[in-house]
């Protein structure tokens, strides 16, 4: 019999360390496990090394042998205005001239978007690498069983339906975050109505719409009722590679503190490093606060977000980043995990699969409230903290406390009980929901 | 140095010129193109208003830098938004200033640019902030033949 051939839209792909890889990684590996022929479209190196400024070689050999990964150029430049083309007022006042014309755009939608009249249009720089990756896949000499596209960004889920349209060929769309709900409120996001009308569209059409949590889910099932039935949920769970480490109970001694992660300007990094400043001696005078990762996703965000660093001294380190084969290393070497996670309902984190799975003591620092506070509670040894001093720091002792009465027993209880956040389990759910589209097709 | 020093491009590269712009990133972006254009044999002329680095992009050499921060700095806007105490008042110069960057930083290095025309002729332009694009849409009107490059995103 042969295998069922998967064509997997994904702009961010090894060698890019964008956060998205990861799922798009697992989801790729996850049908080639079950047996399916996968093939993968997404962008160049050279536009990861040279216009997003920073790449992850070792990510390649993660990806499962037999993978076909088409590569379709794309370059920010080629939304560039043409100066030559553009008129005296442009020309002069670029910056005013973007102001006038977004404000424009603003009141054309209101009127519009009230009429529901509006043609859709994704309105992202990603958009002009729709037509050239339609026409990368028009040439494969393939049949496809079925499609996905993931997003962000979104312009995937509009090659998908573009070519699902012209292969006649069903199509289903991952969301890693919503695209039209803000994620931070719930509310509309910030974007033309244009662009809703095209997510309408593309939801219409979609088999399957799988989104990394319920209240995402539950989002889009308010907002597209008569698609509710199509929304899935499947959590991003951990990469075991990430956990595989000896553990052991705590010997005495200073504590390390722990976080790892793509560091952006919305973590809520002031209260952690003033809390931490404030009870360290509580819990050893000589434990430290390490914090690893890549400063932001693009090359030149990293001086403005080291800026909120302490100085490096003994009481806290940055390590810079940490190469994908070296984070259970990274993990091994901590008393307590701390997990930072921006807003609130509707934002898990990746990274929280990770530190429920250790087995270790960790503290999650997100509003009350929040879809990553939720989830962990389940966990044993989780510590929620509202993004304050004193709330970070009541946290702190509580984890440290812990950390100093876990038995081994306890550890490796936890970490048998969250192996079903295992990325490769996660994963399993959107492989037989795509499984069962292809069977009713044929 | 001024441009009416003459900038030539003697040893026969070719001539790479490269407007910074204001901005920190801007300024930064400038100094990677500057280099990038050295090593590959070109002549490099920057245009560059950001105040606090000029060490670093005077480390580029052989580049050629026009440094107009002063000038710009001596703009009658700039210095009210600097000195006035009014936050509202502030606010609206720091906007004005904002929006009329570009054509009022093109007017300060107009002459220069324009004197090189007569000595030289770029095979490439970069603007490396969006206050630099202004100076760019003149130049690209000077020497139609150049290649444009937003170099914002390089």
């Amino acid at each position: 019999m042969k295998p069922n051939q998967l064509l997997f839209i994904a702009f961010w792909f090894p060698p890019s360390r964008a956060s998205g890889v990861y799922r798009a990684l697992a989801v790729t590996n996850s049908f080639v496990e079950a047996g399916w022929k996968v093939t993968v479209v997404t962008t160049t190196s050279e536009f990861l090394e040279e216009e997003i400024g920073s790449i992850d070689d070792s990510l390649l050999s993660a990806i499962q042998p037999g993978v076909n990964v088409v590569r379709v150029p794309f370059s920010f430049h080629w939304n560039d205005p043409d100066l030559r083309q553009i008129g005296r007022f442009r020309g002069n006042f670029p910056i005013l001239w973007k102001q006038l014309s977004d404000l424009w755009l603003r009141a054309r939608d209101r009127v519009l978007g009230q009429l529901g009249s509006l043609t859709p249009n994704i309105n992202e720089p990603y958009a002009a690498w729709i037509q050239p990756a339609v026409d990368a896949v028009s040439e494969l000499d393939q049949q496809f069983d079925h499609i996905i596209a993931t997003g962000n960004p979104y312009s995937t889920f509009e090659v998908a339906r573009l070519v699902s349209a012209n292969r006649d060929t069903a199509f289903s769309i991952d969301y890693r975050d919503p695209w039209t709900i803000d994620v931070f409120t719930g509310h509309r996001a910030q974007i033309p109505a244009s662009t809703e009308a095209a997510e309408r569209r593309i939801v219409d059409s979609a088999s399957i719409c799988v989104q990394v949590n319920k209240p995402i889910a539950d989002a889009y099932r308010h907002k597209y009722p008569q698609n509710a039935r199509k929304q899935m949920v499947v959590l991003n769970g951990f990469d075991p590679q990430s956990v595989d480490l000896a553990v052991a109970p705590y010997e005495g001694g200073p504590m390390r503190f722990g976080m790892l992660g793509t560091i952006n300007d919305r973590w809520p990094l002031k209260p952690i490093f003033e809390a931490w400043a404030d009870r360290r001696d509580e819990i050893h005078p000589a434990s430290q606060l390490l914090l690893a990762g890549h400063l932001g996703y693009f090359a030149r965000s990293s001086d403005s977000l080291r800026r909120v660093f302490p100085e490096d001294s003994d009481w806290f380190s940055f390590l810079g980043p940490i190469a994908k084969t070296d984070v259970a290393a990274f993990y091994s070497s901590l008393d307590v995990v701390i997990v930072p996670v921006p807003g609130s309902q509707m934002v898990t984190s990746g990274k929280i699969f990770e530190a429920m799975a250790l087995g270790l003591p960790f503290i999650c620092v997100q509003e009350e409230g929040g879809a990553a506070r939720i989830l962990s509670q389940e966990h044993p040894f989780s510590y929620g903290a509202e993004p304050n001093q004193a709330s970070v720091g009541a946290a702190m002792i509580e984890a440290a406390g812990a950390r100093r009465r876990q038995t081994l027993d306890q550890i490796l209880r936890a970490r048998a009980e969250m192996t079903k956040y295992d990325r490769s389990r996660t994963m399993q759910a959107m492989v037989r929901a795509v499984a069962s589209v292809v069977v009713a097709q044929t | 140095m001024s441009m009416r020093d003459g900038p030539t491009s003697a040893d026969g590269g070719h001539v790479h010129l490269i407007f910074a712009g204001c901005s920190d990133r801007g300024h930064r972006q400038a100094r990677q193109t500057a280099a990038l254009a050295i090593e590959g044999g070109a002549h490099a002329i920057v245009f560059d208003s950001w105040d606090g680095g000029k060490e670093n992009l005077a480390l580029v050499e052989p580049m050629e830098l026009v440094d107009y921060s002063d000038r710009d700095r001596a703009r009658w806007s700039v210095r009210l938004e600097h000195s006035v105490s009014n936050g509202r008042l502030r606010t609206l110069a720091r906007k004005w200033n904002t929006v009329t960057q570009g054509y009022l930083n093109w007017r300060l290095i107009r002459l220069d640019v324009k004197a090189l025309a007569r000595e030289t002729q770029p095979v490439i332009i970069t603007y490396c902030d969006e206050f630099a694009q202004t100076a760019a849409w003149h130049a690209a009107r000077i020497w139609p033949t150049a290649t444009i490059r937003n170099g914002q995103r390089q």
